[in-house]
């Protein structure tokens, strides 16, 4: 038949493939934003990474018994470094150890941001004035430099490289929370709702988190890519997960002295945190994307 | 609380209510009216005159920036002056709002079900099945029919006299004692206009429930309100019985709004437009 009516049929029957759910993936991933497919792909495959390093590693990290600053082998996928411990091992639990962090640090960052956006959203008069002002100072203040901050006062660790970073990028998460949350209760579904009497925790759960949530898991993964790369910087500069955890950071400065002769122990780990980060960006892209129904129509 | 008792007061008295900006500038001044439990009170105005300010004010949401000044005495509580925690009761059991844009008032990522079933749930303490029930009685009473897909649909699924039947039926959920309309019907096409109107003073005579029907058009008004008030730029410039507005006005704004409409239909009785 005619063009309009086809394509009438092809919408509806695309409209069944409900695009957000884990099972429409595979039948519909030609609908799915391909930066979205890619970047689960990505962040999937060094998820079981982690995991698979827990249970298993080629070699113990303590173990030196391969020679000096080796290329890659059969025993060896990514050579050795100057001590003859083998890079892959080391790549393996460092990227469980950023895995962590950015985990960890996205996990705080949306909880506090989502607390103290929601009271300043709620907030009027000099208390708004006052809180968004120190979130701006906070913003201002550079992630890097604050978790030093705190690492060096509070001695480096994993849960201060964490901490540092989930509360410095909270200030971000709480500043946009405000914005939204602003924005939502000048909605009239949300006055409709407050004159039938729904109380402030009411708008909050039923009208409030339903229509941030998109915005908050996209926010999420990009704090997620952001606090991976953070911590490979601190490690990079010594403040960040101490051994004996693996750290990518640490082990692209252990490696870069000898790059010329050894590259892969520079390169491997490099990689990896670029696929990470790469990984989150594209995820947080494609699920934007997704969310969006203005950009889904077309 | 202990005032509720106090027999003769009216269901709302609104005395000298003042909105204005924070800058100073009034928006609504000196506003008066009374609302008898199960009567009906049109206020007639064009935009901008204040009539949904006074709305609002009623139930104590005026938007940031806005504050209220006078008295308005809702079942016998302040309103002006009340804190959130004091007036969160009072929204709803005494007076809720239906507003004019259906296609604003409803929760866009929430199916009508679930939004339905939350004043239901509170106001009429019922859970499971008997909140499911609830919700399709509710929904059944604002003369909706294919209910069972309509509490699976999301608002953007539904047309704008579906959606303001809804927007009723969640306002009517809360039992209230004075229901009022805000432009209930102008965001809506004259067919449809005409079903809600009749809806609105059915279901406010059954239940005795008051109404205060805010409107900018006068023969709509006339179909609903027994008196009414008619505000310009923030002042009550005629007041009384909608009979009277209409036969005998006084102010030369009513005047010129109720010529206005007796133009149009002669108009389109005639065919001519004089």
């Amino acid at each position: 038949m005619n063009a309009p009516v086809e394509s009438e049929v092809s919408r509806v029957v695309g409209a069944e493939v409900d695009p957000t759910s884990p099972s429409a993936a595979g039948r519909g991933s030609r609908r799915l934003p391909i930066t979205f497919v890619v970047g689960v792909l990505f962040l999937a495959v060094a998820t079981l990474v982690a995991i698979l390093s827990i249970f298993w590693l080629p070699h113990a990290l303590s173990d030196t018994s391969g020679g000096r600053l080796e290329n890659p082998d059969a025993s060896h996928w990514l050579g050795t470094d100057r001590l003859g411990r083998d890079t892959l091992s080391y790549v393996l639990v460092g990227t469980r150890i950023a895995l962590t962090v950015g985990l960890g640090a996205a996990v705080i960052a949306v909880a506090l941001g989502l607390a103290i956006g929601l009271l300043a959203a709620h907030a009027r008069g000099w208390l708004d004035d006052v809180g968004s002002s120190l979130l701006d100072i906070l913003i201002a203040f550079p992630t890097l430099l604050l978790a030093m901050l705190i690492g060096a006062t509070q001695g480096a660790s994993l849960t201060t490289a964490i901490v540092s970073i989930g509360v410095a990028a909270s200030a971000v998460v709480a500043r946009f929370v405000r914005i939204l949350a602003k924005r939502l209760l000048g909605q009239q579904y949300v006055v409709a709702a407050q004159t039938s009497g729904t109380g402030t925790f009411g708008i909050v759960i039923r009208h409030l988190l339903p229509n941030m949530w998109t915005s908050l898991v996209v926010n999420a993964a990009l704090i997620f890519g952001a606090a991976v790369l953070t911590e490979a910087s601190l490690s990079y500069l010594g403040l960040g997960v101490p051994p004996p955890n693996a750290s990518l950071g640490r082990l692209m400065q252990a490696a870069q002295g000898t790059m010329l002769i050894a590259p892969w122990g520079a390169i491997a780990p490099g990689v990896v945190i670029v696929l990470i980060v790469l990984g989150a960006n594209f995820f947080a892209d494609g699920l934007r994307d997704i969310g969006d129904p203005t950009r889904r129509k077309n | 609380m202990p005032e509720e008792s106090r027999a003769p007061e009216p269901l709302l008295t609104v005395e000298g209510l003042t909105v204005s900006t924070t800058a100073g500038t009034a928006l609504v001044r000196d506003v008066s009216f009374t609302v008898e439990a199960g009567t009906h009170l049109g206020v007639i105005g064009e935009s901008g005159s204040g009539k949904s300010l006074t709305a609002t004010a009623i139930v104590g949401l005026l938007g940031r920036g806005l504050k209220s000044s006078g008295s308005i005495r809702l079942a016998g509580h302040q309103v002006i002056g009340a804190s959130d925690r004091q007036l969160v009761p009072l929204r709803g059991r005494y007076a809720a709002i239906v507003f004019q844009d259906p296609s604003r008032s409803l929760d866009p990522l929430s199916r009508i079900g679930p939004q339905v079933s939350e004043p239901l749930r509170r106001f009429q303490h019922v859970t499971g099945k008997a909140l499911r029930d609830a919700v399709f009685s509710a929904l059944d009473e604002v003369v909706l029919t294919d209910v069972e897909r309509i509490v699976r649909s999301y608002p953007h699924e539904l047309s704008g006299g579906q959606r303001q039947r809804i927007a009723i039926a969640l306002a009517l959920a809360c039992r209230p004692k004075l229901l009022i309309a805000d432009e209930p019907t102008t965001a809506l096409d004259v067919t449809v206009q005409a079903e809600v109107i009749e809806l609105l003073r059915k279901l406010s005579d059954e239940r005795g429930m008051a109404l205060i029907f805010v409107s900018h058009d006068v023969g709509v008004v006339s179909r609903v309100a027994d008196s009414a008030l008619v505000m310009q730029r923030g002042v009550v410039v005629e007041r009384g019985p909608i009979s009277q507005i209409i036969s005998a006005p006084t102010d030369p704004y009513t005047r010129g709004l109720v010529h206005g409409v007796q133009r149009l239909e002669a108009a389109l009785s005639t065919g001519r437009l004089t």
